[in-house]
């Protein structure tokens, strides 16, 4: 991953801070006073039963949900309040729970799409050509086909991204937030309903990934999987923060037990515990 | 791809034929059915930037031109300014009523915008009718001098029959839907069908979604308002009829018909329902009968568009599972 953003951030620092955050819907509160960091070059896990507020959370950090309260800080500079392609401009990516993609276009071009905004092209040069635009169409398509290649879609480059099967779907939005060069990609369950196959496929992806140094923050359901990933895990209920830990310590918490399985379940397990 | 081309090379050379074909009847009418067709592909790609790229069913469009053809009549007849000078004016004024509707409506939903757009459109009827000291009413504007073209050291050129103005608009055209095509194949274009597939996702990309729909609407109004500013030197009369419905209409089933957001299939359609509408005059009692039965046939046929009938065949070849 070819990022100048990724190299001006210092390893370990915190590049997403969210102070505060606060989410009602006609006065449920589905995200209850959230704060948390994210550090450069971790991939971080949120987990929580469903209703917990994991999707509204990030709709609100990624401009798409307008939360009552709070602040949130991408790489000290603060994005709260603005609207979502600013995000993407930031240098933040996400994926969709339900899998979004432009259904009649082909996918070569659905990532040329997405990463159009961020080369240095202007509005007006996209519009009347010249030596700039045929380079950065040229890089564009060069890299959209490398990505399509990696998570092994190539075949399909020109056909219509409708055709593609549900997991198929989830490589794409992950290559399209590869094409918008981030320094932090947000996933919100990238592999729900997908076959185990797919799913060490984009677990190998993500982990390639991050080893380049892009930093991920991975909302889902499959524990397996948020279990091999992350390197700390943040599990949310009813709106707030019930633990905050490496995955291990995560899944021994008798909260996080109880949340999940109930708590009749949870006395269960600790009666059997020495 | 090579067959694709080939097809479109064929289509382009068809439409240039169509274009010169005024000259081979020697007829002023068929120079006026070709004005009416240069009128009809600029106001139907113009809806098909906004409703076929960009998914927003606007029905401003025919608004856009009214108001551009009583902006020229009024600058020519009132402000005794040439028409060459009043036609830029017209498009520039008609673009700024474009982005005002747009910066106003587009933050409401698609619904709630087509519902704006039709209540101005309606709006314009009203303030045409009401505004007798600058538009003389139901009267309108009659008598629109005929355009001249003066070259030095030569007589001046008086555009007063269609095949003289037939020229004019046959320019205008061309330049018009070349900035149609520039805007729908450049990333501009790209945005925008992202846009109307998923608005979120587009967004999420770092398509600023705002203002590339106001961008649309601009340049639809520009270019819509610019084409009623000639048109009406054609018709020689501005009335409050130009805003008339029947505009719409005719625009909706061509960019239906055509298939929104494909360039051709819409600018075959317009030139197709702009002369079919008078080969059915053999008949006045059943043309619009028959008309009606033949748009009847073509939604059943091809329910999305000649480019949707394509684009269906197209995904068939693709077959994963």
């Amino acid at each position: 991953m070819e990022n100048s953003l990724i190299t001006s951030i210092e390893k370990n620092s915190k590049i997403l801070k969210i102070n505060n955050l606060e989410m009602s819907y006609q006065g449920v509160k589905a995200v209850d006073n959230v704060s948390f960091n994210v550090t450069q070059g971790s991939i971080t896990g949120l987990i929580g039963p469903n209703g917990s507020g994991k999707s509204t959370l990030i709709d609100c950090i990624t401009g798409f949900l307008k939360p009552q309260a709070g602040t949130w800080f991408i790489n000290n500079a603060e994005l709260t309040g603005l609207p979502p392609h600013h995000y993407s401009l930031a240098g933040i990516s996400r994926t969709f729970q339900s899998t979004k993609a432009f259904g009649e276009l082909s996918l070569l071009e659905s990532l040329l799409i997405a990463g159009q905004s961020h080369d240095e092209v202007t509005f007006y040069k996209s519009f009347f050509g010249g030596n700039k635009l045929q380079i950065a169409d040229l890089e564009a398509k060069r890299r959209a086909l490398e990505l399509l290649e990696q998570v092994n879609l190539l075949k399909y480059a020109d056909a219509p991204a409708d055709i593609l099967s549900y997991g198929q779907r989830k490589l794409l939005a992950l290559s399209s937030t590869m094409m918008t060069k981030p320094f932090l990609v947000i996933l919100d369950e990238p592999v729900a309903g997908v076959n185990q196959t797919t799913v060490r496929r984009i677990e190998a992806i993500i982990k390639k990934l991050n080893e380049s140094g892009v930093t991920f923050l991975i909302v889902e359901h499959n524990m397996e999987f948020i279990m091999n990933l992350c390197s700390r895990v943040l599990v949310l209920q009813s709106g707030k923060i019930i633990a905050d830990d490496e995955p291990n310590v995560v899944r021994q918490n008798p909260l996080v037990m109880s949340a999940y399985l109930g708590s009749a379940q949870s006395k269960a397990n600790n009666k059997h515990e020495p | 791809m090579v067959y694709e081309s080939k097809f479109k090379i064929s289509l382009l050379a068809l439409i240039l034929l169509l274009c010169i074909s005024p000259y081979f009847f020697h007829s002023e009418y068929y120079f006026t059915l070709g004005i009416t067709v240069c009128t009809f592909a600029v106001l139907s790609a113009g809806l098909n930037l906004l409703y076929g790229y960009i998914g927003l069913l606007s029905f401003a469009q025919v608004a856009f031109f009214g108001i551009g053809a009583y902006t020229s009549a009024i600058l020519v007849t009132q402000n005794s300014w040439t028409i060459w000078t009043a036609l830029p004016i017209a498009g520039i004024f008609t673009g700024i009523v474009g982005a005002f509707v747009g910066y106003t409506s587009l933050k409401l939903s698609r619904h709630a915008f087509a519902i704006v757009t039709l209540s101005f459109s309606l709006l314009c009827t009203i303030i045409a009718r009401e505004w007798i000291s600058l538009t003389r009413g139901s009267m309108g504007i009659p008598g629109l001098p005929a355009p001249t073209i003066n070259i030095p050291s030569l007589e001046t050129i008086v555009l007063d029959r269609p095949n003289y103005l037939y020229p004019v608009f046959l320019i205008y055209t061309v330049l018009a839907l070349f900035l149609f095509y520039r805007l729908g194949v450049s990333r501009i274009g790209r945005a925008l069908k992202a846009i109307k597939l998923d608005e979120p996702l587009a967004s999420s990309q770092g398509i600023n979604v705002l203002s590339h729909k106001i961008l649309a609407i601009v340049v639809s109004a520009v270019l819509s308002g610019m084409v009623g500013g000639l048109f009406v030197f054609h018709l020689t009369i501005v009335d409050p009829s130009i805003f008339d419905f029947y505009y719409t209409e005719s625009m909706l089933i061509m960019v239906i018909i055509g298939g929104p957001g494909s360039y051709w299939g819409v600018l075959c359609a317009s030139i197709l329902f702009s002369v079919i509408p008078d080969l059915l005059r053999f008949s006045s009692d059943l043309r619009m009968v028959a008309y009606g039965v033949l748009l009847i046939i073509s939604v059943l046929i091809l329910p999305n568009g000649v480019a949707g009938f394509l684009r269906n065949r197209n995904n068939k070849r693709w077959k994963i599972h």
